[in-house]
């Protein structure tokens, strides 16, 4: 028996990808797969994680550990996964990348990550200590 | 008329179920299961371990068991964030009258008590059942579950005009399951203009268990209560229109110099604001031959709720002979009094009051009895099982799905 982590959006939801990824599930489930949904945001799936955060990503990793096959849709650039998701699904044998139908919303980007966010802010980027600081430094006189 | 053949296994999908949980929803999904496995139906009862939807969402084990009808009942582990911030925050705006975009929509459904256990048994054995049955419409189980197997998926809306019935993301359920079973006519003409696309659509009411009998006496020797009282029976919270209930008959009984007091029952604790201490009784929660002793003992018995898809609490008033003073504001209560011609509807304290008068008239007995007559012509359980029964065989006949 194959175990199968399917990562997309998943019902309910307005993302039309949903309907996609829940026909997937149905035919990998009457094959005999055995199947876990992971979803961006709370849905019918038993575990949710934003690939983008750490947090997420990290969730999503414990769910793909072990996995024999990975079916992802709407996989962000790999630059935007954080790193804990990045090593799990490097131990995966399969992983398939499938865009959403046309119209479907792009997967959540790397800007929301805080992996990202840290880079970013290293780099000299604006932060929330800089900008209140900012601010401050433009009130006085 | 014959009956149609019970082949085929039932499912029902409450958000919630128990013998404890006090609310018409609840209590017609329980009882309509374990009427239709008295007459031989095979029924799954699909369901979460939710009591209560903010505080106990995980209050019965999961598992399975057999209730003495011979429903079984499957319950699997239900799920909520520990925040329920897109649920609070949705409820707030809802209730202000702002609009929630179609993300917002889905967040705020999502962050519901979700039961992903449930989803999935459901994908893998919806093909067994020849019939789901969905209800209320606004919970995560209805709108979740509805999408797996829609051509065998009826729902139980129990639907009234609430902000949440505007919501967008409730289109699909009511366009793509095999029909919808409307407890009233208000309710039935309401979703027609709501969702103009609506699937096969039919009235089947709400069954009440007809009592047995009823001791006035022995209700006020409990709980203390002499003289007159008008009877608020139901769930204490503000959109069953009970805060505004305290305010009124405050209101109502000064206007009208009435001596009379008003007890209210219900489960949870309760706060009576200091005008209304004088006034009011609390009797917390009663069981039923309680409920029906009260109900027996009232001069009237007050439905305030402007949310109504049936109003259970005016047909079990009738059976027990009481008046019933109803809210006018909704639409399905003043249908009820304006078939059974009984009752009386009011808009205010004003109205509240004379409707109280009326009802403390040595004659206003009659128009228990009117109501009596009414609810054991249309909403006995045999009237309501049989129609079910008629409609399952039309709509999801053996071997059709």
């Amino acid at each position: 028996m194959t175990r199968v982590v399917v990562i997309g959006p998943y019902p309910p939801t307005a993302d039309p990808a949903g309907d996609a990824v829940l026909a997937l599930v149905r035919e990998l489930r009457a094959g005999g797969d055995t199947v876990e949904v992971v979803s961006p945001v709370p849905s019918a799936a038993p575990h949710h994680g934003d690939p983008a955060t750490w947090a997420g990503a990290s969730r999503v990793a414990r769910a793909v550990r072990g996995a024999d096959r990975v079916v992802w849709f709407g996989a962000p650039d790999e630059g935007a996964v954080a790193s804990p998701l990045r090593r799990a699904l490097a131990t995966v044998p399969r992983v398939e990348h499938r865009p959403g139908p046309t119209g479907t919303r792009e997967a959540p980007t790397g800007d929301r990550g805080w992996t990202v966010r840290l880079a970013r802010a290293r780099a000299g980027g604006p932060t929330f200590v800089r900008t209140v600081a900012d601010r401050v430094r433009r009130l006085r006189p | 008329m014959a009956s149609p053949p019970r082949a085929g296994r039932l499912g029902f999908v409450p958000v919630r179920f128990g013998d404890d949980l006090v609310g018409g929803a609840e209590m017609l999904m329980r009882e309509m299961a374990d009427g239709l496995a008295a007459r031989g139906w095979a029924v799954d009862v699909l369901t979460g371990c939710t009591r209560d939807h903010f505080r106990e969402v995980n209050h019965y084990p999961p598992g399975e068991s057999v209730r003495p009808s011979g429903a079984r009942v499957v319950r699997f582990p239900s799920v909520a964030s520990m925040h329920r911030a897109d649920r609070v925050l949705g409820n707030r705006a809802l209730a202000a009258g702002t609009q929630l975009d179609t993300d917002a929509q889905y967040r705020w459904c999502n962050d519901d008590v979700r039961v992903p256990g449930l989803f999935d048994h459901l994908l893998d054995h919806a093909h067994e059942y020849r019939a789901l049955v969905f209800g209320p419409y606004l919970y995560w189980t209805t709108v979740a579950g509805s999408m797996v197997a829609p051509e065998r998926s009826v729902l139980v809306p129990c639907l009234h005009d609430e902000p949440t019935a505007h919501l967008r993301l409730f289109d699909r359920e009511f366009r793509d399951a095999r029909g919808v079973w409307f407890l009233s006519e208000p309710e039935a003409a309401f979703a027609r203009s709501r969702f103009p696309f609506l699937a096969d659509a039919a009235v089947i009411g709400s069954g009440v268990d007809v009592p047995a009998g009823a001791d006035p006496e022995r209700f006020r020797a409990r709980h203390g209560i002499r003289g007159p009282f008008a009877l608020y029976a139901g769930r204490r919270e503000k959109g069953k229109g009970f805060g505004r209930l305290l305010d009124d008959f405050v209101d109502a009984v000064g206007l009208e110099h009435l001596d009379v007091t008003l007890v209210v029952a219900g489960p949870g604790a309760v706060t009576i604001p200091d005008r209304a201490r004088a006034h009011v009784v609390d009797v917390g929660l009663l069981d039923v031959l309680d409920r029906d002793d009260a109900m027996a003992a009232a001069s009237a018995v007050i439905q305030p709720s402007p949310y109504e898809s049936f109003s259970r609490t005016m047909m079990e008033a009738w059976l027990a002979g009481a008046s019933v003073i109803a809210n006018r504001a909704s639409a399905v209560s003043a249908w009820h009094c304006e078939r059974a011609g009984a009752g009386s509807t009011y808009s205010g304290a004003d109205e509240l009051g004379r409707a109280l008068r009326a009802a403390l008239e040595p004659g206003a007995r009659e128009d228990g009895v009117r109501g009596r007559d009414y609810v054991l012509r249309e909403y006995t359980w045999p009237a309501v099982l049989d129609r079910v029964e008629v409609l399952l065989d039309g709509w999801l006949p053996v071997g059709s799905a």
